[in-house]
């Protein structure tokens, strides 16, 4: 089934992440024949998601401090006299200080098989959970490995070394290398362990929501954990982008329906838009008069100067004391809206981002934010698949090893890959993870302190349990950074039903576990004994969480890099703001930059047909839905053949 | 896709998305074209400029919208995005009858699509497609095809893009199940999600 890589293209783009994505795309769209390349064998380099057990697996791998040594074709052979070579890294050093903690009992997880997709056998518990732990499964657990190797025709043999399923440890502590005690993959065995396993799911049925780890194991396909923890406002650069390529008809989105606030020890629901502030009942009258006025004269500011040019040079935080505003709602404004510093930001930029916060409302819901079903892992993966279907060539588990560069020009002329077959191309786009310490030796990277825990109910019980929230923890310390927290309910198809995903993010000051930890203590119930404080009780409880620093490579400038010719581009990895206007600004700049006289992502010329059967169903109504087709004209039966074809054939051409 | 459960309003349309997986060159989209656009293409091209078509048809007294997925070409080198595969609530297997290497590795693009979709409690809907019955010089005889199918228990088509055969017995038997089956679950996942479109009309904003 192998085939042979082209050997010639225009653009190569290594990594697979949102900015180099998005150029891939852009690229493909105006006609240039891409090659997109990852090591991995999935998309998304540092903003991906995984399964629950997709995630231990990369939990391990970054806990590992193996160095990679691959055998590679010797490539040298390939080099020319008058070249010379810039090697790419062997081993991915973006992720650090991995650290795993389960607060459930995992001791009857040890057994338990992550369910597939097969077919079941009969049924022997109460529960569809249950059923799908029964399933005949020949194959391991699933590991994004596994099956995509083009070698294994038989993928469920592959080893016994499965970590993913059955990911071991005491309560409490670190669990880092874990050996799945499971080599056993057979329907017989499976058919066993459903019997033990209905124990547990009657007890969990009369408490229905009490979730056990195994449970998370069994479930663990329901989950789609991200890297990167984001959303997009309604009015940002990648939702404009979405709807103006036409990528947005491969994805589909939820609105963040709560933003929230920390405040005095308490969390509360921000009220923002117009009938949120009237309806408000933590409001007084006068309170709501207020806000409403502040945020109206926010909304246009720039028509008001009087209003705020005497503190230009103050933050936006004293600014608001002089403001008519109690200290509750200058907390809401600052910490919730504009999500700015108190330290750091001036009157100017508070107003601003107190802006943008507004225009978004109300576009799609009551917050500005949507965010992605499935999550952010599928944003680039559009794009990715946006650039393939205008010819693109998709490439996982393919490792570059080098750059080779004409010595006289300073232009780079093609890489080799690690099969040792060098592929030219004018232009490429790398991955800041990609390039070698050599190269990178001057740069001086921040860092992203990332959490994710599963918990068992939402931060703010309200009446309805699927809400996705996002929530801004002020520093304790005036001079740290706000801990950003978003919390995602099952309905966005991230976790498992009875369970929420919560995703904390700051910029580290040290390791994710001290920067974050204590957040975490407070807003949720760390305690695995059964007996705890009434006070913890009200707490949502974590069963599971890990904690990890992400190297943070945006806004470097390119001349940091040593030696990298002019044709080369970087692309950095996710940052630490909650929007995506960083990725999408950056790839616009570099598309610019390689094909000035190129528009960047031009929707493209034939969007679907909606093709009707013989029996003449109705055409819908403009707006009855939000489907991203064109609407469909009565005779577009007749015109579709005809000009379909057209239209196919030109794109055939291309 | 996750959509309101149990919606059982015939004005309102099931939204299905079905994917359409094999090797290369096997017809995936000529299969596509000829069910949606009656159309077929002499010369081979790995699928271009299309990636999703859409056919509204009515099935048991409900309409249905289709989204069908075509692979975009990713198969080649066995790099398909994982959101092709999300949400699908059917797929469609294809074969060449006359390249065994196909037929060999339906078991593959079984097994990975199984891997990438999240379990449901019931059984995916699956049809497979033998193409290209059209030519004489077959490799894979029915009968081992369709044993492979029957222990499977998965419907078997021999169908031919060219030619127009089987073509839309297949797609549709394939939407009776797919229907039946989103009929049959019951989602707790109940809000409807949002889809982007260039038509949107913004609410009244609220501030």
């Amino acid at each position: 089934m192998a085939d042979n890589l082209p050997s010639e293209f225009d653009v190569v783009v290594i990594g697979t992440g949102l900015p180099e994505s998005i150029i891939a795309a852009a690229c493909a769209r105006s006609g240039q024949r891409v090659l997109h390349v990852d090591s991995r064998n999935y998309y998304g380099g540092n903003w991906a998601s995984f399964s629950f057990s997709g995630l231990l697996s990369w939990i391990k791998e970054n806990q590992q401090k193996t160095d990679i040594c691959d055998e590679c074709e010797d490539w040298t052979k390939l080099i020319l006299e008058n070249e010379e070579v810039i090697s790419l890294s062997k081993k991915d050093k973006t992720i650090q200080h991995v650290e795993d903690f389960c607060f459930g009992d995992q001791d009857s997880a040890e057994d338990v098989e992550e369910a597939g997709a097969l077919p079941k056998l009969p049924v022997f518990g109460a529960s569809g959970a249950e059923e799908a732990a029964q399933e005949s499964e020949k194959e391991c657990p699933p590991s994004e490995s596994a099956l995509l190797e083009a070698e294994s025709q038989e993928p469920a043999k592959a080893t016994g070394t499965e970590p993913a399923a059955a990911a071991e440890g005491k309560d409490a502590e670190i669990t880092s290398e874990n050996e799945s005690s499971h080599s056993m993959a057979l329907g017989e065995s499976t058919l066993e362990l459903g019997k033990t396993e209905v124990a547990p799911s009657e007890i969990s049925a009369q408490e229905p929501k009490k979730i056990t780890y195994s449970q998370i194991v069994r479930e663990g396909r329901r989950f789609n954990i991200d890297l990167v923890s984001k959303l997009l406002y309604s009015r940002g650069l990648l939702i404009d982008l979405l709807i103006k390529s036409n990528v947005s008809r491969y994805a589909e989105f939820k609105n963040a329906t709560r933003i929230l606030a920390f405040r005095e020890g308490k969390i509360e629901q921000v009220p923002c838009s117009r009938a949120d502030v009237f309806n408000s009942r933590q409001l007084t009258m006068v309170e709501k008069r207020m806000l409403m006025k502040f945020l109206t004269f926010c909304l246009d500011y720039e028509q008001h100067p009087d209003e705020y040019q005497d503190y230009e040079s103050s933050t936006f935080a004293q600014f608001l004391r002089t403001q008519k505003l109690t200290p509750s709602l200058q907390h809401f404004i600052l910490h919730s809206i504009a999500m700015v510093s108190e330290t750091d930001c001036s009157t100017l930029e508070g107003l601003q981002a107190t802006k943008k916060f507004l225009q978004c409302l109300g576009r799609y819901g009551n917050t500005p934010f949507l965010f992605p079903l499935y999550g952010q892992g599928e944003i680039p993966q559009c794009f990715c698949r946006m650039c393939a279907v205008f010819g693109g060539i998709y490439c996982l588990r393919h490792s570059v090893q080098c750059l080779v560069v004409d010595t006289e020009s300073g232009r780079c002329k093609a890489i080799v890959d690690h099969f040792g077959q060098r592929i030219s191309a004018n232009y490429f786009i790398v991955e800041d993870s990609y390039l070698s310490e050599n190269v990178c030796r001057n740069v001086c990277y921040r860092q992203i302190s990332r959490a994710v825990l599963i918990t068992d109910q939402s931060v703010l019980n309200t009446d309805s349990e699927q809400q996705v929230s996002i929530l801004t923890v002020p520093p304790v310390d005036l001079g740290r950074p706000a801990v950003c927290i978003i919390e995602l309910c099952s309905s966005t198809m991230t976790c498992m039903k009875d369970t929420y995903l919560v995703h904390l993010t700051c910029p580290s000051t040290k390791t994710a576990r001290e920067d974050l930890e204590p957040v975490v203590q407070k807003l949720f119930n760390l305690n695995t004994e059964k007996e705890t404080e009434n006070e913890e009780l009200e707490k949502p409880r974590v069963l599971w969480a890990v904690y990890f620093n992400m190297r943070d490579s945006s806004g470097i400038d390119k001349s940091s890099y040593d030696g990298l010719p002019s044709n080369v581009y970087v692309c950095s990895g996710p940052d630490s703001a909650l929007g995506n206007d960083c990725a999408v600004k950056q790839a616009e700049t570099i598309f610019q930059e390689m094909f000035p006289a190129e528009e960047f992502c031009p929707p493209p010329p034939n969007p679907e047909d909606i093709i009707y059967d013989e029996d003449e169903i109705a055409p819908e109504e403009s707006g009855f839905d939000n489907s991203p087709e064109t609407k469909p004209e009565p005779s577009s039966e007749e015109s579709s053949s005809g000009d379909s074809s057209a239209v196919k054939k030109e794109d055939n051409e291309e | 896709m996750p959509r309101q459960g149990l919606s059982m309003d015939a004005s309102k349309k099931v939204d299905l998305k079905i994917i359409i997986i094999g090797a290369l060159g096997v017809g995936k989209t000529s299969l596509l074209h000829q069910y949606v656009h009656k159309t077929f293409y002499e010369d081979y091209r790995t699928t271009l400029g299309a990636s999703i078509l859409t056919k509204v048809l009515m099935v048991d007294n409900t309409p249905l919208k289709l989204q069908i997925w075509d692979t975009g070409g990713q198969e080649r080198f066995r790099s398909m995005v994982s959101t092709f595969y999300k949400g699908s609530d059917g797929c469609m297997l294809a074969f060449d009858v006359t390249d065994r290497e196909s037929f060999e590795s339906l078991d593959n693009w079984r097994d990975d699509f199984l891997e990438k979709v999240i379990p449901r409690e019931q059984d995916f809907p699956m049809v497979v497609l033998g193409n290209k019955i059209d030519i004489c010089d077959r490799q894979v005889p029915k009968e081992i095809a369709s044993a492979w199918c029957k222990e499977k228990d998965i419907p078997y088509f021999e169908v031919s893009a060219k030619n127009n055969i089987n073509v839309a017995e297949a797609f549709e038997t394939l939407a009776k199940q797919a229907l039946t089956t989103y009929k049959g679950i019951f989602e707790s996942y109940l809000t409807d999600s949002i889809k982007l479109t260039p038509n949107d009309k913004p609410k009244k904003s609220c501030c």
